[in-house]
């Protein structure tokens, strides 16, 4: 199973090591500026663990490369409060018109309760469900032209869609695992 | 050779699975619900059964249950796109009331293989 990636961007500092030795430094890459993470497009996602030392602009400059990435690192902002080490979650979400504006400033009004935890965690467990059997159709189907395939360039292409299948297959259960977390926690 | 019935409301996934059962040599009798899987004798006429877990109307837990009243040695294997929830679930369900295994959709067609072979009590690598 592949290991998900761990970054920690932070310049050196006295702070940093002792971040590092409070979490454990095994298995996480760390960089010192925002020039290392230049042409890593492709790597698959990860954490990426922003220290508390870069300039607002250093910050804004990875969010912004990583709006276009297909599979951009979940970031976060690591800051000690107190005794703790916090972990603040920084994205750029898509991006909205100025019409945008208008319908939150009427939000209050306008806008319904939030939806029920438990109609979510139901939404959820439907999704899990259907995505299952679509993988299901879909891995057996692969797997079945692969027992067939004699030519190496089409067996290549079909374990591709094989790996791909795998991949959807490991998220879909990222849903039922945060279905049955949610249930566990009280939720239907 | 074995009879196998595959019961799943989703055609996609019956197909598939029928395929590869008949790939193996099995003969296969597919049924879209639990209702017209129990309708008649066909089922019971059979060496094993596949049955998803979550269907319309009849589902798989009331197939298991009718099963095991009228011929308790038919073994069943119980599939569900419930995911792999460990407690609570369907599935576990499914096994407590004697499914002889039970696969988390998506599977691999190497785990349903080995648990078809070992509901019709055949060896692990031979083909029937």
């Amino acid at each position: 199973m592949s290991r998900l990636s761990l970054l920690v961007l932070w310049p050196p500092s006295q702070e940093r090591e002792e971040f590092l030795a409070a979490v454990g430094a095994d298995g996480m890459e760390v960089v010192d500026s925002p020039g290392a993470l230049e042409g890593r497009q492709g790597e698959g996602w990860g954490i990426l663990l922003l220290g508390p030392t870069l300039s607002p602009e250093e910050i804004l400059g990875v969010l912004w490369r990583e709006r276009s990435k297909a599979t951009p690192w979940a970031t976060f902002l690591v800051r000690r409060e107190g005794e703790e080490w916090r972990l603040w979650p920084l994205a750029f979400g898509p991006s909205l018109g100025l019409e945008a504006l208008a319908n939150t400033a009427g939000a209050p009004e306008e806008a319904g309760p939030l939806p029920d935890v438990n109609w979510i965690l139901r939404g959820l467990g439907k999704i899990a469900h259907d995505t299952n059997n679509a993988l299901t159709a879909g891995l057996t189907e692969v797997q079945l032209l692969l027992m067939e395939a004699d030519d190496p360039d089409r067996t290549n292409s079909l374990q591709l869609i094989e790996r791909q299948f795998r991949r959807l297959r490991a998220l879909a259960g990222d849903l039922s695992r945060i279905r049955a977390y949610g249930k566990a926690s009280g939720g239907s | 050779m074995a009879k196998i019935l595959v019961l799943d409301d989703d055609a996609d996934v019956r197909q598939g699975i029928s395929r590869f059962l008949r790939s193996l040599g099995h003969e296969v009798v597919e049924a879209a619900d639990g209702r017209a899987a129990l309708k008649g004798e066909g089922a019971f006429a059979t060496d094993l059964i596949i049955t998803d877990i979550n269907m319309p109307e009849v589902d798989g837990i009331e197939v298991i249950l009718a099963l095991r009243e009228r011929n308790p040695h038919l073994p069943v294997i119980a599939i569900s796109g419930g995911g792999r929830v460990p407690k609570g679930s369907l599935l576990e369900d499914a096994g407590a009331l004697g499914a002889v295994s039970t696969l988390p959709k998506p599977f691999e067609l190497a785990e349903l293989r080995r648990a078809v072979d070992l509901a019709l009590g055949l060896p692990g690598e031979e083909r029937p």
